[in-house]
Order: structure tokens, then C-alpha cells, then sequence
């Protein structure tokens, strides 16, 4: 069955090589076809002309990384920028820093530019403050927290500034990403499949021992930290999906791989969905909330939201939030990235004790992250939340369709019995 | 639980097989890598080749080991970058080949990288003089 053999292998070529060009795929395939018929007429075996190829993932990583970075090189849009130096990622440790390199310099340019829009719609949120004391305090504050005390100093100038300075960022960031590929692409490095094959199996093979997973946890830790001592833009949620889509690259995973895919039945996870987050928030406001003063003395704190009260632009502002930030980037965070990784490191315990472990855990860890603004009560609360999501993950086959769209539906509506003036604790 | 199994292990195969062998080996390896830029273009200095007679060619008259799959990307770029042009020609076996010849460019381009692989083998024999008086 040598035919079925090559067959099968062009077969995954031409699928890895999905995103290229059509054009371009056919005359790759072409001339790869033409070299296998080459060999076998002299006489060599399918599976020794196959291996002496190497495997269509590696082959189309050197292509779709030499295409990508030509295109992202010569373009100016960020997103092509963005996807060529992710092909670069997958086949280079120098790719994978640039990458990071990349998102740092695109997360810290869109701050600048979401401050100057916030201007527009929530001059009280965004500024920069002279404080009592004589201290400075730049702020963005998006999410619910109370806004420094003092003379704030920039007004409306901070609406041109803010462009301009994010402008200033991404030109330096993707200037220096885009040099550093160019290089890349020069050096005869880059042609050796050998050291790239080397490469990206020393590091699976780096994957696999203690040291990485320390590392990794480390990373983990070391980002909630830095969070909650404010040294983190916004949120930690986009660096946690950037630490999870590298700890899944590099395990040969991909984000479909634990749950992010497109649903069969998309009527009846919406449906599931929804009706599961008003279920939550609905219980959450009626009976969990109201345990939770009784245990801590007092509910979770939600003044830090008394601004979406009667204020629809908020409302609308927080949605957008709400929805990538919240519903996608948590869960996928979270259910997603580290669930399944805890389940991981507590696999001896036995698939299903490991993942009620790993349930446990990350429903405490979502809860820590959402203890600031709300306190110890709200950290309940949240965890509680958490392990709803984590058990809705878990019931749907580990699918995040239903838990990122219950999150959402939940949020949503504890927002608009916020803005309705409804929810308790806030008037 | 995410299946540990989806990494391919042929690579880790091959890979491993390279570490097994000694570090002389290993950094023979890799300046041929640093060099096959070089190598492709110099086997197109006589006339156009297909893919598998490049390689033939680069192994015949050095020492040279290329592997296969790396040859059609860098063939790719070489292409883009306008140091070789390629034409397909239907082969008395019934499949066409894709043959590369040299542009005008990148025939003074090979030139002018054959002068400085003069420049750079010269200097470091200069460098290895003491180290091969040392090894008599």
C-alpha cells in the first residue's frame, strides 16, 4: 500500500499548509510529488523517501514561516504581523520571543490608545493624578475600582497623547520584531530542518521534565502576583493566554485541543448556555450572595460598580469587556489552560480524581483573582462561579462554547441589574 | 486528559540519534547548515537543476549532507529573493521537474559569497596555524 502511504503524507501537507496561497500550495505539493516519484524510480522504499523528507509539519513550518514573515516584513498591518511571527514562534525559540516581544509592545500601545478612547466616554476613569501626598498616578480604570484622590493634571490632552504615544509604541515594537525576522530569514539557520527539528524536540523534550513544569507554575504564580501588586496592565488574563497558548504549542497542543471549537449544535448550546447563566447569577443574587454575608458578615462589595448605575455608555463599554476579556479570555484562561494542566500534574491521582483536584484549585485560583475590589466575601463568590464554569466545562465534554457563553449571559445580566439600580448592595 | 501522544516523536527520533553521536560531528553539522545557501547556488554555477540533482550534485562533490525537505523551502526563498528562477519541464518519465538556474544577479550574488567563504576559510586557518603546529 506504498500509494495510500505518500497519499497519506501529501494529504497532511496539503492541510498543513492551509493559509497559503492555493497557488502556492499546488506548486509546493507539485514539486514535492515530482522529488517522491524522482526517488522512487531509482529505487527507494516509500517510508525511507518519506523520512529522508521529513514530516509535513516541519516542511510546512518552513514554508508558512519563510511566507509568513516575507509577507508580515513587507506589510503594514499589525495582524499580518501578529500571524507571522507566530508561524516564526512555532519553528524558532527566537520566533517565541519575539512573540512576546510583540504582544507586550501591542498590549502596552493598545493601552494608550483605550485610555485616549475612555477619555471620550469616561473622562472620571482615565487620568493622571497629582496625589495628596505629592506622588503621580497614571490610571486606566476599566474595571471597578475606586479612581485616585487629587488634581488630575492631563484633562483632555490626554486623548492626543494617548494615540500618540500608542502610535509611538507599535511603530518601535513592530520595527524591532520585524528587523529581527528579516534577520532570521537571512541567516542559514533558519534553512537547517535538523536545528530546527532540534530545536522544537529539545523543547518537547524539555516539556516533559520537572524543571518545565516548575517553570511554567512559577510563570503562573509569578503573573497573579504581579497583578495583584498592580504592576500588570488591566488585566492578567491576555499574559495567562499567552503563558497557555506556549505551554500548549509546546506540548503540541492546540487551543481546539481542550475545548475551544466550533459546536455541532449551535441552537442547543446557546440555549444551554443561557439558561445556565441566568440560572447562576440568578442563584448567586437570591441565595448564595446573601450566605455569604451571613458566613463573612457582610456581601461581597460591589460599590466599586456604582458607576454603571443609570450610565449606558458604561454598560455598553463593559459589554465589549465583558464579552473577550471575561466570557473568551477567562475561560480559556482558566477551564481551558489551566484546568486541564493541573489535571496534568495531578494525573497520578487518577483521571477523575485529578480533574476534581484541578476543579478545586482553579476554582480558588479565579476566585483570588477577583478577590481585589470585591474582598474576601466576593473571592467566595467568584469561586463559587468558578466552579459552576468548571463543572459546565467538564459536563460538556471539556467544550468551551457553553461555559464562555454562561459567563457572559451571567455578567451580563449582574451588569444590568447594576445599571438598572436592582442588584443588592448597590442603589 | 490532553493526549501527550498528539508530539510526534520521529523528530525526537532523529534528533536524539544526532545527540548520541560526538560534538565534533555536531558542529561539522552545523557549519554545513550555515553553508547551504552557498552549496545550492554553487551546484546551479554549470546549468539548471532539479530539486534531487541539486542534492545529488552538493553531495557528490563535497561532504555535504543536506536534508531533502529543507532544500524545496530554501529553493523557495532563493527564488523570492531572485538568485534563481524556475521553469517545469515535462520528463521523459511522465512527471514534470521543477528545474532552478541562476539569474544574472545571482551569479555575481554566488561571486561575491565565494569571495567572502575565501575571506572567512582564510582567516581562521590563520587562526588554527598554532593549533595545527601543536596537533604535528
Amino acid at each position: 500500500m506504498r500509494g495510500d502511504r505518500i497519499d497519506t503524507w501529501f494529504d497532511e501537507l496539503w492541510a498543513r499548509l492551509g493559509g497559503l496561497p492555493p497557488a502556492a500550495i499546488e506548486e509546493i505539493v507539485a514539486e514535492l510529488r515530482s522529488h517522491v516519484h524522482e526517488s522512487l524510480r531509482e529505487g527507494g522504499e516509500p517510508e525511507a523517501v518519506l523520512a529522508r523528507l521529513g514530516t509535513p509539519e516541519e516542511i510546512a513550518a518552513l514554508y508558512r514561516a519563510d511566507r509568513s514573515l516575507a509577507r508580515a516584513g513587507g506589510g503594514r498591518s499589525p495582524w499580518l504581523l501578529v500571524t507571522g511571527v507566530t508561524h516564526w514562534a512555532t519553528v524558532s525559540l527566537a520566533g517565541f520571543f519575539a512573540l512576546l516581544g510583540l504582544v507586550a509592545g501591542l498590549w502596552v500601545a493598545a493601552s494608550f490608545g483605550i485610555a485616549a478612547v475612555t477619555k471620550l466616554f469616561a473622562p472620571g476613569r482615565v487620568g493622571l493624578w497629582r496625589l495628596p501626598g505629592g506622588e503621580y498616578s497614571l490610571r486606566l480604570g476599566l474595571l471597578p475600582g475606586s479612581m485616585p484622590e487629587g488634581q488630575e493634571l492631563l484633562g483632555f490632552w490626554i486623548i492626543p497623547i494617548g494615540f500618540a504615544a500608542g502610535a509611538i509604541v507599535w511603530w518601535v515594537t513592530s520595527r524591532l520584531v520585524r528587523s529581527a525576522g528579516a534577520r532570521w530569514r537571512r541567516s542559514p539557520v533558519m534553512a537547517a530542518e535538523r536545528r530546527i527539528g532540534r530545536v522544537t524536540t529539545s523543547l518537547r523534550a524539555a516539556v516533559r521534565t520537572p524543571a518545565f513544569a516548575v517553570v511554567e507554575i512559577a510563570a503562573v504564580v509569578a503573573l497573579f502576583i504581579a497583578d495583584a501588586r498592580h504592576l500588570v496592565p488591566l488585566s492578567n488574563t491576555p499574559f495567562l493566554l499567552l503563558l497557555g497558548w506556549a505551554s500548549l504549542r509546546l506540548r503540541g497542543l492546540r487551543w481546539r485541543d481542550i475545548g475551544l471549537t466550533r459546536p455541532d449544535d449551535w441552537r442547543r448550546v446557546v440555549v444551554i448556555g443561557v439558561v445556565a447563566g441566568l440560572a447562576m447569577e440568578t442563584f448567586a443574587v437570591l441565595v448564595t450572595e446573601p450566605c455569604i454575608a451571613r458566613l463573612f458578615g457582610h456581601a461581597p462589595d460591589v460599590s466599586d460598580f456604582k458607576f454603571l448605575v443609570g450610565n449606558l455608555k458604561a454598560l455598553l463599554l463593559l459589554q465589549i469587556l465583558n464579552w473577550t476579556l471575561a466570557a473568551f479570555g477567562e475561560e480559556m484562561v482558566y477551564r481551558g489552560y489551566l484546568l486541564n494542566r493541573v489535571a496534568d500534574f495531578a494525573g497520578p491521582l487518577g483521571s477523575r480524581a485529578a480533574f476534581a483536584t484541578a476543579l478545586v484549585l482553579v476554582s480558588l485560583l479565579f476566585g483570588w483573582a477577583h478577590a481585589e475590589g470585591q474582598g474576601l466575601p466576593g473571592m467566595a463568590q467568584e469561586g463559587w462561579n468558578g466552579l459552576l464554569l468548571g463543572v459546565l466545562y467538564l459536563a460538556n465534554r471539556r467544550r468551551l462554547a457553553v461555559p464562555i457563553i454562561a459567563h457572559g449571559v451571567s455578567n451580563t445580566l449582574a451588569f444590568v441589574l447594576i445599571y438598572l439600580g436592582k442588584y443588592p448592595g448597590v442603589s | 486528559m490532553p493526549k501527550e501522544g498528539r508530539d510526534r516523536e520521529r523528530g525526537a527520533g532523529r534528533g536524539a540519534a544526532g545527540d548520541a553521536v560526538d560534538p565534533i560531528a555536531r558542529w561539522e553539522v552545523q557549519v554545513r547548515k550555515g553553508s547551504l545557501d552557498l552549496a545550492i547556488l554553487a551546484s546551479l554555477w554549470s546549468g539548471r537543476l532539479y530539486g534531487l540533482e541539486i542534492l545529488k550534485r552538493i553531495e557528490s562533490d563535497s561532504s555535504l549532507l543536506v536534508p531533502e525537505g529543507t532544500v524545496y523551502p530554501l529553493l523557495a526563498r532563493l527564488r523570492e529573493e531572485g538568485w534563481v528562477e524556475a521553469e517545469w519541464v515535462e520528463a521523459e518519465a511522465g512527471h514534470p521537474r521543477k528545474y532552478y538556474r541562476l539569474t544574472a544577479g545571482g551569479r555575481r550574488h554566488v561571486v561575491k559569497m565565494a569571495h567572502a567563504w575565501s575571506r572567512f576559510a582564510a582567516s581562521l586557518d590563520r587562526l588554527l596555524v598554532p593549533v595545527r603546529k601543536e596537533d604535528r
